[in-house]
């Protein structure tokens, strides 16, 4: 797991958050609505409209176009792979060929007029995409990259066994292509070739605005929050493995309409392409360009296929690519992670930051103010349960990790409204008590029941639905994504936008996205840190952190909150402060787990101590009772018992 | 019968080949938690300069010799151009590491490509003949010198390598480095040292590959992908890290894909599509391998 925590920030400058292969980058400071943000796009389209109609004499340099617009698309669904869910494949090149099968080829087979053949080329690579992230979406890290790495191999072996469908090795030549003379503004000598640049470029257009919308959403948010911590995108809400599926889909999806549009320039498909070195290059384009921001891949795409149409590179890379993009790789991973985009916004960030410091720059901009009722935790609305003033009970919960039990038949009920301690020595268990309560392990025997019913076999995201919520002794913020993003991933079980939605973004996901942000920014009043909801949150203080990761927990409504060592680490002042936040969250209604080392804390709050000492429950009761038991001064201290 | 002869070496031969090729992979990250995707790409590189050491003149042996040594310069480079600038990261989150090994080893076969050229080169077998033994047959099935010399040399890199990983301080330093490399550091290892080792022996064992493999596939550029792409599908049947796991993964394609070529008749070319999914299979039913350590999650 990511090592977060370790290395606090404690000053606000970003530039303490250095950049490292695989994180997001740096957002800039912006009113929402500036129109500032459009500038890219508008210029997209000039740059397409330009390049159409002053290169439309010269055969080479609109397929040089076309080629940069297709690439850039199938850059763009890498991208929301490799930059936004952080998941490299060395695969995506298959997605190309299947692409280009599926919408040039087959489409047309079943009677499809060619120009249709978009749709199947998307759909039919992100059903290939879908079936493989299925096999492969539960490994971690880089044993994904491995699975993709092998499914290369696996096309050209394809082609030959079907070879009657699929042509072999030497492909199917495309007999039903789109008539792309007739598209508005094809017109010249090559009106063929000019007609197919500008389809590619709206297809790009359409990309962008998808890839927009996505990033933007619950979707996409749910992505970057598994880049950064996927445990803590469990606990959150966020079920991992079907959002990476959703994610691998989807990029294949692009780099399969890339496919076809390529299958159109050619008049050809054919597997030569699916090679594990045509997949390195295209994640070379989307490293270079920029890895998760939607500017980045374009313009890497661009810059390497037009850089080609250069004549000096042509006669010197043209046959030596690998050297070109491996060295390219190499210096990119190295020294510029971020990518160009990413380093872009980093001066320009500097500069907004210089310039703000003069007094140069406009203020930052107030954080919202909402409605007070958003402003506190609130419980869900639930019917009346039996048994109910009991929120958690947990019976005979034992895991042990080979031979060593790290919880032997532990006991324990949560009352409603309380807020309930579990103390102990280092190395008691008190940490996987909570892994085990909220999913991430599984106990080895033991029922666990939320307001009446059991949790078993439930996934930690699915807990998180039922009303249990967590914070980290070892802080898992998203600390590449905002702080105010961060609290509306928490929010991410207590709606339901669906991807299309979401990607199309329908008036219902507009509505939700605002109700969140809403929400979102009153938990961030609560816990005090709306001044800072814009900011990154690896840019807070490590006592802020803490309080923010508090304020996620919250977003999603919970039944009971697990704090996992809140103050460790935390300054007298910031304790004081913690606790009573601690008492505004009970009452609101929120039941309280402490796990804590500071007695004071410990004994200041709590309605119920229970103590543990090597995995087994040593005591229980009103904390003044305990502080008196002998056994628990004994586990302490290390006394010699009766 | 003859069909059977026929998988067996056939299954053998190809495996021990691709086993050559991922014992370079397992060395590395058995130490490192890093796979070097470069590693075909050395031993393209190895066997290139075994073949220009030959056409100066320098008989197999000493060629031999020359291409292991210079390779240990070959992994070092490596390590210093894809690893060494990465500073310290964790390989489980941080993948930047696969882009550059794959990055280098891209580079190195396009820089033979632009010096020596893109033609299939030969290298003579290191034996022709053992006291005057040159081919048997069984079943009417061949056993060249070569082949057989290629099978043997596999299982005893197989023996050498587990007792360097078992029985030796350097060993020793290997697991420990992989288990827990800052605690290795505290304790006295020089563990950058231990990683450029690592890589050195890996372009010793990729120099090794070559010349063993040359006499059945010549030295050629596309080895590097072809090959470094099977004998890594191996390295990952068998369980990453684990050396005799390479040679068990080497032989599950091997005696696959000798079964699926003499059952089939087209030709074996359903082989690397079952070799798939067999690869598929292990990764979802064991992700680490079969000989592999599953990795304890950590939260």
């Amino acid at each position: 797991m990511a090592k977060a925590g370790t290395k606090p920030a404690d000053t606000g400058e970003v530039e303490e958050v250095a950049g490292e292969f695989g994180q997001g980058v740096l957002p800039l400071y912006r009113r929402r609505g500036e129109l500032i943000r459009f500038v890219p796009v508008l210029l997209l389209v000039l740059f397409i409209l330009w390049f159409g109609s002053s290169q439309a004499d010269s055969r080479k340099w609109i397929d040089i176009g076309t080629e940069a617009m297709y690439l850039a698309i199938a850059a763009a669904g890498v991208n929301i792979l490799l930059g936004y869910t952080g998941l490299l494949s060395l695969g995506h090149a298959a997605f190309f060929v299947a692409g280009g099968y599926a919408g040039a080829i087959l489409s047309p087979a079943i009677g499809l007029p060619p120009w249709t053949g978009f749709l199947l080329a998307f759909v039919g690579s992100a059903a290939l995409g879908a079936v493989l992230a299925l096999m492969c979406c539960h490994l971690h890290g880089f044993y994904l990259t491995v699975v993709t790495f092998g499914f290369g191999a696996l096309v050209p072996a394809i082609v030959v066994v079907a070879k009657d469908q699929l042509g072999g090795p030497a492909g199917r030549s495309v007999d039903h292509f789109v008539d792309t003379s007739k598209v508005p503004g094809a017109h010249g000598p090559f009106s063929l070739q000019l007609g197919l640049f500008y389809l590619s470029a709206f297809f790009l257009l359409v990309t962008l605005f998808l890839c927009w919308n996505l990033v933007r959403s619950r979707w996409g948010r749910a992505y970057m929050a598994i880049r950064e911590s996927e445990v803590a995108a469990r606990v959150s809400g966020v079920n991992a493995y079907r959002y990476k599926v959703s994610s691998f889909a989807l990029s294949a999806g692009f780099v399969g309409l890339a496919g076809w549009l390529g299958a159109q320039r050619f008049v050809l498909v054919s597997s030569q392409v699916a090679t594990p070195d045509q997949s390195f290059r295209y994640v070379i384009t989307v490293v270079v360009g920029g890895m998760g921001t939607l500017a980045g891949p374009i313009l890497g795409a661009f810059g390497f296929s037009l850089g080609f149409g250069i004549t000096w590179v042509q006669n010197t890379f043209r046959d030596y690519q690998g050297l070109l993009y491996g060295a390219l790789g190499l210096i990119a991973v190295a020294t510029a992670p971020e990518g160009t985009v990413g380093n872009l916004r980093r001066y320009a960030r500097s500069y907004q930051l210089r310039r703000a410091k003069r007094g140069v720059a406009a203020k930052p901009v107030p954080p919202p103010d909402v409605a007070a009722e958003l402003k506190r935790p609130a419980v869900r609305e639930r019917e009346a349960l039996e048994g109910d003033g009991e929120v958690l009970r947990v019976a005979g919960l034992t895991k042990r990790f080979g031979g060593v039990a790290a919880l032997s038949d532990v006991d324990l009920v949560v009352k409603r409204g309380s807020v309930h301690a579990l103390i102990g020595p280092n190395g008691s268990g008190k940490t996987t008590f909570i892994n085990v309560v909220t999913g991430l392990y599984k106990p080895t025997a033991g029922r666990i029941e939320l307001d009446g019913t059991s949790l078993e076999g439930l996934s930690p995201a699915a807990r998180s639905g039922r009303g249990l919520a967590r914070t980290f002794q070892n802080l898992q913020l998203w600390r590449r994504m905002t702080v105010l993003d961060n609290v509306m991933v928490g929010a991410h079980g207590r709606n339901r936008v669906g991807l299309v939605q979401s990607l199309l973004r329908t008036p219902k996901s507009h509505r939700v996205e605002r109700q969140l942000r809403e929400r979102a920014w009153g938990l961030l009043h609560f816990v005090g840190l709306a001044d800072r909801g814009r900011d990154l949150a690896g840019t807070l203080a490590f006592a802020d952190m803490r309080r923010l990761e508090i304020a996620r927990a919250l977003a999603s409504d919970p039944e009971l909150l697990l704090l996992d060592e809140p103050a460790a680490g935390m300054q007298v002042s910031e304790i004081h402060d913690l606790a009573e936040l601690i008492r505004q969250v009970r009452d609101a209604g929120v039941t309280v787990l402490l796990i804590e080392h500071h007695m004071d804390l410990v004994m200041g709050l709590s309605d119920t101590v229970s103590v543990l000492d090597y995995g087994q429950k040593i005591a229980e009761g009103p904390p003044a009772q305990v502080r008196r038991d002998s056994r628990v001064v004994a586990a302490y201290l290390g006394e010699e018992t009766e | 019968m003859t069909d059977f002869v026929q998988i067996l070496v056939s299954g053998l031969t190809v495996g021990s080949v691709i086993a050559l090729v991922a014992f370079g992979y397992n060395l590395v990250f058995a130490a490192t938690r890093i796979v070097n995707f470069a590693q075909g790409s050395m031993l393209v590189v190895a066997g290139y300069i075994a073949f220009a050491v030959t056409r100066a003149g320098v008989p197999i042996w000493g060629a031999f010799l020359i291409s292991v040594l210079a390779s240990l310069a070959v992994g070092v480079i490596v390590e210093i151009v894809a690893i060494k600038p990465l500073g310290r990261f964790d390989p489980e989150t941080n993948v930047g590491w696969i882009l550059t090994t794959f990055g280098v080893g891209l580079v190195a076969v396009d820089l033979i490509k632009k010096t020596v050229g893109a033609e299939a080169r030969p290298l003579p077998p290191l034996a022709s003949s053992i006291f005057g033994w040159k081919v048997a047959k069984f079943a009417g099935v061949a056993i060249t010198v070569p082949d057989a010399l290629l099978v043997v040399s596999a299982i005893l890199i197989v023996i050498g390598l587990e007792r360097l990983q078992t029985r030796t301080a350097l060993g020793r330093a290997f697991r420990a480095v992989a288990e827990d490399r800052q605690t290795a550091g505290l304790m006295g290892i020089n563990t950058e040292l231990i990683v450029m080792i690592t890589f050195a022996l890996a372009g010793a064992l990729a120099a090794i590959g070559a010349v063993l493999i040359a006499p059945r596939l010549f030295v050629k550029l596309d080895l590097g992908v072809n090959l470094g792409l099977q004998a890594f599908i191996a390295a990952v049947i068998g369980g990453l890290g684990s050396t005799r796991g390479a040679i068990v993964g080497g032989y599950v394609i091997g005696f696959t894909t000798a079964i699926v070529s003499t059952v089939t008749s087209n030709g074996g070319s359903w082989g690397p599509v079952i070799v798939f999914v067999v690869f598929l299979l292990v990764l979802v039913v064991r992700p680490a391998g079969i000989f592999g350590s599953p990795a304890v999650e950590k939260v």
